[in-house]
Protein backbone atom coordinates (compact mmCIF):
# COMPACT_ATOMS: atom_id res chain seq x y z
CA UNK A 1 0.00 0.00 0.00
CA UNK A 2 1.27 3.40 -1.13
CA UNK A 3 2.13 5.82 1.72
CA UNK A 4 -0.25 8.23 0.15
CA UNK A 5 -3.16 5.57 0.11
CA UNK A 6 -2.29 4.31 4.26
CA UNK A 7 -2.53 8.46 4.56
CA UNK A 8 -5.87 9.11 3.15
CA UNK A 9 -6.93 5.64 4.98
CA UNK A 10 -5.66 7.36 7.77
CA UNK A 11 -7.51 10.31 8.18
CA UNK A 12 -10.56 8.44 6.99
CA UNK A 13 -10.53 6.32 9.95
CA UNK A 14 -10.26 9.13 12.13
CA UNK A 15 -13.21 11.32 10.28
CA UNK A 16 -14.89 7.88 11.56
CA UNK A 17 -14.12 8.60 15.17
CA UNK A 18 -14.99 11.72 15.02
CA UNK A 19 -17.13 12.54 18.17
CA UNK A 20 -20.47 13.48 18.02
CA UNK A 21 -22.34 17.04 18.29
CA UNK A 22 -22.29 18.82 21.00
CA UNK A 23 -24.80 18.78 24.10
CA UNK A 24 -28.59 19.88 23.53
CA UNK A 25 -29.04 22.63 25.89
CA UNK A 26 -32.03 20.23 27.69
CA UNK A 27 -29.80 17.54 27.80
CA UNK A 28 -27.17 19.52 30.07
CA UNK A 29 -29.77 19.87 32.78
CA UNK A 30 -30.00 16.42 33.95
CA UNK A 31 -26.47 14.86 33.59
CA UNK A 32 -25.37 12.28 36.62
CA UNK A 33 -22.56 11.55 37.73
CA UNK A 34 -22.56 7.67 37.70
CA UNK A 35 -18.62 7.15 39.50
CA UNK A 36 -20.09 9.32 42.13
CA UNK A 37 -22.56 6.72 43.31
CA UNK A 38 -20.24 4.09 42.19
CA UNK A 39 -17.95 5.12 45.33
CA UNK A 40 -20.83 5.79 47.84
CA UNK A 41 -21.84 2.13 47.33
CA UNK A 42 -18.64 0.61 47.37
CA UNK A 43 -16.82 -0.90 50.37
CA UNK A 44 -13.41 0.64 52.11
CA UNK A 45 -11.44 -0.99 49.29
CA UNK A 46 -13.50 0.47 46.31
CA UNK A 47 -13.72 3.66 47.80
CA UNK A 48 -9.56 3.22 47.72
CA UNK A 49 -9.99 3.49 43.79
CA UNK A 50 -11.55 7.30 44.16
CA UNK A 51 -9.76 8.36 47.32
CA UNK A 52 -6.00 7.48 46.15
CA UNK A 53 -6.79 8.99 42.44
CA UNK A 54 -7.08 12.56 43.80
CA UNK A 55 -3.54 12.56 44.54
CA UNK A 56 -2.58 10.32 42.46
CA UNK A 57 -1.29 7.44 44.95
CA UNK A 58 -0.54 5.11 42.52
CA UNK A 59 1.02 2.34 45.55
CA UNK A 60 -2.44 3.07 47.21
CA UNK A 61 -4.05 2.99 43.46
CA UNK A 62 -2.44 -0.09 42.57
CA UNK A 63 -3.00 -1.83 45.87
CA UNK A 64 -6.85 -1.68 45.69
CA UNK A 65 -6.67 -2.96 42.12
CA UNK A 66 -4.99 -6.06 43.69
CA UNK A 67 -7.53 -6.70 46.86
CA UNK A 68 -10.34 -6.75 44.60
CA UNK A 69 -8.90 -8.61 41.43
CA UNK A 70 -8.03 -11.12 44.56
CA UNK A 71 -11.54 -11.17 45.81
CA UNK A 72 -12.91 -11.83 42.13
CA UNK A 73 -15.20 -15.00 42.00
CA UNK A 74 -14.94 -15.47 46.18
CA UNK A 75 -17.39 -14.87 48.66
CA UNK A 76 -16.00 -11.40 49.36
CA UNK A 77 -16.46 -10.01 45.81
CA UNK A 78 -19.09 -7.11 45.33
CA UNK A 79 -20.92 -6.65 42.45
CA UNK A 80 -19.28 -3.65 40.92
CA UNK A 81 -16.33 -4.66 41.45
CA UNK A 82 -15.44 -5.18 37.88
CA UNK A 83 -16.81 -1.72 37.06
CA UNK A 84 -14.31 -0.61 39.71
CA UNK A 85 -11.45 -2.13 38.32
CA UNK A 86 -12.31 -0.74 34.86
CA UNK A 87 -12.41 2.57 35.84
CA UNK A 88 -9.13 2.07 38.33
CA UNK A 89 -7.14 1.16 35.00
CA UNK A 90 -8.43 3.99 33.78
CA UNK A 91 -7.27 6.46 36.80
CA UNK A 92 -3.61 4.71 36.37
CA UNK A 93 -3.64 5.42 32.59
CA UNK A 94 -4.68 9.14 32.78
CA UNK A 95 -1.85 9.13 36.00
CA UNK A 96 0.68 7.87 33.48
CA UNK A 97 -0.07 9.63 30.59
CA UNK A 98 0.60 12.96 32.28
CA UNK A 99 4.07 12.02 34.01
CA UNK A 100 5.01 10.22 30.50
CA UNK A 101 4.14 13.68 28.90
CA UNK A 102 4.74 16.56 31.41
CA UNK A 103 7.02 15.46 34.40
CA UNK A 104 8.73 12.16 33.23
CA UNK A 105 10.95 12.25 36.36
CA UNK A 106 8.50 12.32 38.85
CA UNK A 107 6.82 8.74 37.17
CA UNK A 108 6.10 7.04 39.77
CA UNK A 109 8.05 3.57 39.98
CA UNK A 110 4.95 1.36 39.95
CA UNK A 111 4.11 2.90 36.59
CA UNK A 112 7.75 3.70 35.30
CA UNK A 113 8.11 0.04 33.43
CA UNK A 114 4.38 -0.33 32.51
CA UNK A 115 3.00 -0.38 28.75
CA UNK A 116 0.64 1.96 28.99
CA UNK A 117 -1.37 -0.73 25.74
CA UNK A 118 -0.62 -3.52 27.91
CA UNK A 119 -1.98 -1.43 31.19
CA UNK A 120 -5.32 -0.84 29.30
CA UNK A 121 -5.75 -4.27 28.16
CA UNK A 122 -5.87 -5.58 31.46
CA UNK A 123 -8.61 -2.93 31.90
CA UNK A 124 -10.68 -3.92 29.32
CA UNK A 125 -10.53 -7.62 30.18
CA UNK A 126 -12.56 -6.52 33.70
CA UNK A 127 -14.60 -3.95 31.90
CA UNK A 128 -15.42 -6.36 29.05
CA UNK A 129 -16.18 -8.96 31.69
CA UNK A 130 -18.31 -6.50 33.26
CA UNK A 131 -20.14 -5.38 30.01
CA UNK A 132 -20.94 -9.00 29.17
CA UNK A 133 -22.90 -9.76 32.70
CA UNK A 134 -24.59 -6.12 32.40
CA UNK A 135 -25.64 -5.46 28.69
CA UNK A 136 -27.31 -2.23 29.81
CA UNK A 137 -24.99 -0.56 31.94
CA UNK A 138 -23.58 2.47 30.12
CA UNK A 139 -20.77 3.68 31.97
CA UNK A 140 -18.54 0.46 31.40
CA UNK A 141 -19.04 1.03 28.13
CA UNK A 142 -17.45 4.76 28.65
CA UNK A 143 -14.89 3.00 30.54
CA UNK A 144 -14.09 0.82 27.51
CA UNK A 145 -14.28 3.72 25.04
CA UNK A 146 -11.51 5.46 27.28
CA UNK A 147 -9.31 2.22 27.86
CA UNK A 148 -9.16 2.04 24.31
CA UNK A 149 -8.59 5.90 23.51
CA UNK A 150 -5.69 5.65 25.89
CA UNK A 151 -4.24 2.54 23.38
CA UNK A 152 -4.07 5.37 20.82
CA UNK A 153 -0.66 6.35 19.76
CA UNK A 154 0.09 8.27 16.89
CA UNK A 155 -2.27 8.19 13.41
CA UNK A 156 -2.20 4.77 12.69
CA UNK A 157 -3.51 4.73 16.51
CA UNK A 158 -5.91 6.83 15.46
CA UNK A 159 -7.07 4.70 12.36
CA UNK A 160 -7.40 1.90 14.29
CA UNK A 161 -8.29 2.54 18.17
CA UNK A 162 -9.97 5.54 17.71
CA UNK A 163 -13.32 3.79 15.88
CA UNK A 164 -13.32 1.62 18.44
CA UNK A 165 -13.31 4.04 21.50
CA UNK A 166 -16.20 6.36 19.93
CA UNK A 167 -18.40 3.25 19.38
CA UNK A 168 -17.61 2.48 23.09
CA UNK A 169 -18.58 6.05 23.99
CA UNK A 170 -21.76 6.29 21.75
CA UNK A 171 -22.58 2.65 23.30
CA UNK A 172 -22.72 4.93 26.44
CA UNK A 173 -24.36 7.83 25.89
CA UNK A 174 -26.97 5.57 23.33
CA UNK A 175 -27.81 3.57 27.07
CA UNK A 176 -28.14 6.72 29.49
CA UNK A 177 -28.00 10.09 28.14
CA UNK A 178 -27.44 11.37 31.34
CA UNK A 179 -24.47 10.14 31.74
CA UNK A 180 -22.21 13.18 32.51
CA UNK A 181 -19.22 10.78 32.36
CA UNK A 182 -19.39 9.44 28.63
CA UNK A 183 -20.38 13.35 28.08
CA UNK A 184 -16.81 13.96 29.14
CA UNK A 185 -15.16 10.81 27.26
CA UNK A 186 -16.71 12.40 24.00
CA UNK A 187 -15.48 16.55 24.98
CA UNK A 188 -12.13 14.52 25.74
CA UNK A 189 -11.66 13.46 21.96
CA UNK A 190 -12.65 16.71 20.46
CA UNK A 191 -9.26 18.03 23.37
CA UNK A 192 -7.10 15.53 22.27
CA UNK A 193 -8.01 15.08 18.28
CA UNK A 194 -6.67 16.53 15.48
CA UNK A 195 -9.29 19.45 13.68
CA UNK A 196 -9.74 16.81 10.96
CA UNK A 197 -11.00 14.28 13.59
CA UNK A 198 -13.30 16.10 15.30
CA UNK A 199 -10.84 17.86 17.44
CA UNK A 200 -12.58 21.30 18.73
CA UNK A 201 -10.82 22.89 21.61
CA UNK A 202 -12.98 25.05 22.00
CA UNK A 203 -15.67 23.68 21.93
CA UNK A 204 -14.99 20.63 24.58
CA UNK A 205 -13.34 23.41 26.78
CA UNK A 206 -17.24 24.95 26.70
CA UNK A 207 -18.05 21.32 27.41
CA UNK A 208 -15.72 20.80 30.59
CA UNK A 209 -17.20 23.86 31.94
CA UNK A 210 -20.29 22.60 31.88
CA UNK A 211 -19.42 19.28 32.64
CA UNK A 212 -17.64 20.71 35.65
CA UNK A 213 -20.82 21.89 37.25
CA UNK A 214 -21.89 18.14 37.06
CA UNK A 215 -19.07 16.69 37.84
CA UNK A 216 -16.99 17.37 41.40
CA UNK A 217 -13.83 15.78 39.93
CA UNK A 218 -10.35 16.73 39.77
CA UNK A 219 -10.17 14.87 36.21
CA UNK A 220 -12.26 17.60 34.86
CA UNK A 221 -11.35 20.53 36.00
CA UNK A 222 -7.69 20.23 35.28
CA UNK A 223 -8.89 19.54 31.50
CA UNK A 224 -10.53 23.31 31.79
CA UNK A 225 -7.24 24.58 33.36
CA UNK A 226 -5.26 22.41 30.39
CA UNK A 227 -7.87 23.64 27.87
CA UNK A 228 -7.33 27.40 28.81
CA UNK A 229 -3.54 27.18 29.10
CA UNK A 230 -3.64 25.65 25.45
CA UNK A 231 -5.16 28.82 24.38
CA UNK A 232 -2.69 30.92 26.15
CA UNK A 233 -5.42 32.14 28.67
CA UNK A 234 -3.48 32.07 31.95
CA UNK A 235 -5.39 33.79 34.69
CA UNK A 236 -8.61 31.58 33.37
CA UNK A 237 -6.43 28.07 33.49
CA UNK A 238 -4.92 29.32 37.42
CA UNK A 239 -8.47 29.89 38.24
CA UNK A 240 -9.13 25.88 37.30
CA UNK A 241 -5.66 25.12 38.52
CA UNK A 242 -7.07 26.28 41.97
CA UNK A 243 -10.72 24.76 41.94
CA UNK A 244 -8.76 21.40 41.09
CA UNK A 245 -6.75 21.99 43.98
CA UNK A 246 -9.53 23.04 46.59
CA UNK A 247 -10.99 19.34 45.16
CA UNK A 248 -7.61 17.76 45.42
CA UNK A 249 -4.87 19.40 47.16
CA UNK A 250 -2.06 16.74 46.99
CA UNK A 251 -2.56 15.91 43.24
CA UNK A 252 0.59 16.51 41.69
CA UNK A 253 -0.75 17.43 38.43
CA UNK A 254 -2.58 20.73 39.41
CA UNK A 255 0.52 21.31 41.61
CA UNK A 256 2.84 20.78 38.14
CA UNK A 257 0.51 23.21 36.40
CA UNK A 258 -0.07 26.06 39.03
CA UNK A 259 4.14 25.96 39.35
CA UNK A 260 4.01 25.66 35.56
CA UNK A 261 1.68 28.48 34.72
CA UNK A 262 2.99 31.37 37.41
CA UNK A 263 6.94 30.28 35.45
CA UNK A 264 4.75 31.33 32.20
CA UNK A 265 3.05 34.17 33.72
CA UNK A 266 5.79 35.92 35.23
CA UNK A 267 7.92 35.46 31.47
CA UNK A 268 5.37 37.00 29.94
CA UNK A 269 5.13 39.44 31.90
CA UNK B 1 6.63 22.73 48.72
CA UNK B 2 5.02 25.68 48.33
CA UNK B 3 6.54 28.99 47.58
CA UNK B 4 6.28 30.93 50.20
CA UNK B 5 6.58 34.12 48.27
CA UNK B 6 3.39 35.09 47.08
CA UNK B 7 2.04 36.54 43.34
CA UNK B 8 -0.88 38.63 42.61
CA UNK B 9 -2.38 36.94 39.43
CA UNK B 10 -3.20 40.09 37.76
CA UNK B 11 -0.20 42.15 38.85
CA UNK B 12 1.51 39.85 36.53
CA UNK B 13 -0.13 42.89 33.70
CA UNK B 14 -0.50 41.54 30.29
CA UNK B 15 0.83 38.26 30.97
CA UNK B 16 -1.47 35.00 30.30
CA UNK B 17 -3.24 37.28 27.08
CA UNK B 18 -4.09 35.38 24.29
CA UNK B 19 -2.02 35.81 20.82
CA UNK B 20 -1.63 39.06 19.69
CA UNK B 21 -4.84 40.98 18.51
CA UNK B 22 -3.09 41.74 15.08
CA UNK B 23 -6.09 42.10 12.56
CA UNK B 24 -8.86 40.47 14.25
CA UNK B 25 -11.96 41.49 14.47
CA UNK B 26 -13.38 42.95 17.51
CA UNK B 27 -16.93 43.88 15.75
CA UNK B 28 -19.08 41.82 18.69
CA UNK B 29 -17.68 43.33 21.01
CA UNK B 30 -17.72 46.89 19.80
CA UNK B 31 -21.38 45.89 18.85
CA UNK B 32 -22.05 45.09 22.42
CA UNK B 33 -23.26 41.36 20.80
CA UNK B 34 -24.40 39.11 24.03
CA UNK B 35 -22.49 36.45 21.59
CA UNK B 36 -19.07 37.61 21.62
CA UNK B 37 -16.34 34.93 22.10
CA UNK B 38 -14.25 34.97 24.90
CA UNK B 39 -11.36 34.90 22.73
CA UNK B 40 -12.42 38.03 21.19
CA UNK B 41 -12.84 40.33 24.74
CA UNK B 42 -9.83 38.73 26.10
CA UNK B 43 -7.33 39.57 22.94
CA UNK B 44 -8.96 43.49 23.50
CA UNK B 45 -6.76 43.23 26.47
CA UNK B 46 -3.74 43.24 24.72
CA UNK B 47 -1.50 45.84 25.33
CA UNK B 48 -1.27 46.23 21.32
CA UNK B 49 -5.18 46.17 20.67
CA UNK B 50 -6.96 49.54 20.08
CA UNK B 51 -7.19 51.58 23.37
CA UNK B 52 -10.78 52.47 21.96
CA UNK B 53 -11.51 49.02 22.82
CA UNK B 54 -11.57 49.65 26.93
CA UNK B 55 -15.28 51.04 27.07
CA UNK B 56 -16.32 48.11 25.22
CA UNK B 57 -14.43 46.20 27.64
CA UNK B 58 -16.24 48.39 30.42
CA UNK B 59 -19.80 47.63 29.01
CA UNK B 60 -19.38 43.97 29.76
CA UNK B 61 -18.58 44.69 33.26
CA UNK B 62 -21.66 46.91 34.16
CA UNK B 63 -23.69 44.65 32.28
CA UNK B 64 -22.76 41.53 33.37
CA UNK B 65 -26.07 39.48 33.33
CA UNK B 66 -26.06 39.80 29.46
CA UNK B 67 -22.73 37.69 29.20
CA UNK B 68 -22.07 34.31 29.65
CA UNK B 69 -19.31 33.68 32.70
CA UNK B 70 -16.52 33.21 30.48
CA UNK B 71 -16.94 36.37 28.62
CA UNK B 72 -17.40 38.22 31.82
CA UNK B 73 -14.19 36.51 33.67
CA UNK B 74 -12.24 37.68 30.34
CA UNK B 75 -13.28 41.14 30.69
CA UNK B 76 -12.35 41.21 33.78
CA UNK B 77 -8.91 40.05 32.59
CA UNK B 78 -8.44 42.18 29.76
CA UNK B 79 -9.18 45.44 31.94
CA UNK B 80 -6.54 44.59 34.56
CA UNK B 81 -4.35 44.41 31.43
CA UNK B 82 -4.77 47.18 30.21
CA UNK B 83 -4.45 48.73 33.92
CA UNK B 84 -8.06 50.59 33.43
CA UNK B 85 -8.17 52.27 36.71
CA UNK B 86 -11.45 53.64 35.67
CA UNK B 87 -13.07 50.54 35.47
CA UNK B 88 -12.25 49.72 39.62
CA UNK B 89 -15.64 50.28 40.56
CA UNK B 90 -17.15 48.27 37.92
CA UNK B 91 -15.11 45.37 39.15
CA UNK B 92 -15.35 46.12 42.38
CA UNK B 93 -19.45 45.36 41.69
CA UNK B 94 -18.37 41.82 40.48
CA UNK B 95 -16.93 41.21 43.23
CA UNK B 96 -20.50 40.39 44.83
CA UNK B 97 -21.53 38.82 41.91
CA UNK B 98 -23.16 34.93 42.69
CA UNK B 99 -20.46 33.43 40.51
CA UNK B 100 -17.40 32.39 42.23
CA UNK B 101 -15.38 32.69 39.18
CA UNK B 102 -16.28 36.10 38.54
CA UNK B 103 -15.61 36.99 42.23
CA UNK B 104 -12.07 35.16 41.77
CA UNK B 105 -11.16 36.93 39.03
CA UNK B 106 -12.30 40.37 40.23
CA UNK B 107 -10.60 40.40 43.38
CA UNK B 108 -7.44 39.81 41.24
CA UNK B 109 -8.14 42.42 39.08
CA UNK B 110 -8.45 44.51 42.17
CA UNK B 111 -5.28 43.71 43.56
CA UNK B 112 -3.61 45.21 40.03
CA UNK B 113 -5.91 48.34 39.41
CA UNK B 114 -5.69 49.34 43.18
CA UNK B 115 -7.00 52.68 44.79
CA UNK B 116 -8.73 53.21 48.03
CA UNK B 117 -12.14 51.49 46.45
CA UNK B 118 -10.14 48.24 45.45
CA UNK B 119 -8.37 47.57 49.02
CA UNK B 120 -11.76 48.21 51.14
CA UNK B 121 -13.66 45.75 48.61
CA UNK B 122 -10.62 42.94 49.01
CA UNK B 123 -10.91 43.50 52.45
CA UNK B 124 -14.60 42.82 53.07
CA UNK B 125 -14.17 39.86 49.92
CA UNK B 126 -11.37 38.58 52.15
CA UNK B 127 -13.58 38.51 55.78
CA UNK B 128 -16.62 37.71 54.14
CA UNK B 129 -16.75 35.57 51.26
CA UNK B 130 -18.19 32.47 51.05
CA UNK B 131 -16.15 30.99 49.25
CA UNK B 132 -12.36 29.81 50.59
CA UNK B 133 -11.05 30.39 47.11
CA UNK B 134 -11.94 33.80 46.62
CA UNK B 135 -11.28 34.60 49.99
CA UNK B 136 -8.03 33.53 49.27
CA UNK B 137 -7.33 35.53 46.45
CA UNK B 138 -8.51 38.51 47.87
CA UNK B 139 -6.11 38.23 50.79
CA UNK B 140 -3.36 37.26 49.11
CA UNK B 141 -3.47 36.88 45.70
CA UNK B 142 -2.71 33.56 44.29
CA UNK B 143 -0.02 30.80 45.87
CA UNK B 144 2.66 29.43 44.05
CA UNK B 145 4.03 26.16 44.01
CA UNK B 146 7.58 25.14 43.13
CA UNK B 147 7.13 22.27 40.37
Amino acid sequence: MSSRLAAVLCALGLLAAAPPPPLARAEERVLADPLAALERDADEVGKEVFRAYASYDVARLTKAVAALEARAGKPGARPDDGWLLAQAHVELLAIHRFYEREAQAGMPAALADVDPAALADRGLEHARAFAAAHPEHSDIERAIGELLSYQIRGMAGGLTKGPEAEAAIDRAVEKDRTNAWARFAIARMRFHNPKFAGGDLDLALKEMRELARALASVRVTLYVAHGYRKKGMLPQALFWVEKSLAIAPENPEAKWLEATIGEEMEAGR
Amino acid sequence: MRLARIVAVLALGGAGLAAAPGCRSFAKLEAHDPTVSEDEVHAAGDERADPSLTPHLRFILWNRERYPTEVVVAAIVATAARRDHSAAAAVAELARCEDEEVRWHSVLALRTLGGAKADRTRARVAAEDGSGLVRGAARSGVRRRSR
